[in-house]
């Protein structure tokens, strides 16, 4: 019994550190997210109804990147992504906290790569997530250049006790939804 | 006019009030020149020799393609406000709706 006890123990933090996030009550609407979601990742399983698939995003809230979920079922397996590509049926995903992990909690763990914002580099190619959003609201809009879609991104470090605020410029790969994105240019 | 609405706010978060180097030497315009040049609706007809001409700075200068955070301070700012240049021609000049409300 002890050593069912230890497993279960290892086996919860062991989830906790593969990228595992509980499901949450808050659905997904367009008010509360500001453009589009971005960087979809899809997970497609055989279904009764066909395929289902698991769509694993990224929204942005008030300037801050949060991971989404959503599910979609049909008779193909675009239609299935399609309806995961709703907005509607997305929820977001939060960070496991062991204190509010209960019977109910609904927990997603998944082998996608986690997608965090980080320093990056001219001719990086990214998650369109990995920068941050402009810090000014009138920046933070697509642009076309050279045919592509762009934006602008901040990226803030901190070096030798200065805190530089670097900008910079991001443009998509390809017109697919499940394009990433390439630094074209940071200063 | 938006352009400079744009070249304004843009160099808010660009610039860091940091001291000029006395002691640095380079070639090409004198960074309080290039910080000063405000951009208008008349550039976009000239896009091409504008972007040309900052690029050509920013070359002569040392830190054409090159990442921030490889660049003293000094030639950061260079670098910064060359770019705020190009980059506000290549996206007010093209994208006319962007900054109406």
């Amino acid at each position: 019994m002890k050593h069912l006890l230890i497993l279960s123990l290892v086996t919860v933090v062991g989830a906790a550190q593969a990228d595992c996030y509980m499901h949450s009550d808050i659905k997904l609407t367009n008010k509360i997210v500001n453009g589009t979601a971005t960087d979809y990742q899809k997970l497609v399983v055989p279904d009764k109804r066909g395929f289902k698939c698991v769509l694993k995003y990224r929204v942005n809230i008030d300037g801050d990147w949060q991971n989404a979920e959503g599910v979609g079922y049909g008779k193909t397996e675009d239609q299935a992504c399609a309806s995961a590509m709703e907005l509607t049926h997305g929820a977001l995903l939060m960070e496991v906290q062991p204190t509010k992990v209960s019977a109910k909690t609904e927990m997603v763990c998944s082998d996608l790569p986690d997608i965090k914002v980080h320093p990056v580099k001219i001719g990086d190619v990214i998650w369109e997530s990995e920068t941050d959003v402009h810090s000014h609201p009138q920046e933070r809009g697509y642009f076309d250049y050279k045919r592509t879609r762009c934006r602008m991104f901040v990226e803030r470090n901190a070096q030798f006790q200065n805190l530089y605020t670097y900008q910079g410029i991001i443009c998509k790969l390809n017109t697919t939804q499940y394009s990433k994105w390439q630094v074209v240019d940071k200063y | 006019m938006k352009l400079v609405a744009l070249l304004v706010s843009i160099s808010l978060v660009g610039c860091a009030n940091v001291p000029r180097s006395q002691s640095m030497t380079y070639t090409g315009i004198p960074l309080e020149q290039l910080e000063q040049i405000k951009l208008g609706q008349g550039d976009c007809s000239q896009i091409d020799q504008r972007i040309s001409y900052y690029e050509q700075q920013l070359v002569l200068h040392g830190t054409w393609g090159k990442n921030p955070e490889e660049l003293s301070e000094p030639d950061r700012r260079y670098n910064s406000a060359g770019k705020i240049l190009i980059w506000s021609l290549r996206i007010g000049c093209n994208n006319p709706n962007r900054y109406k409300s």
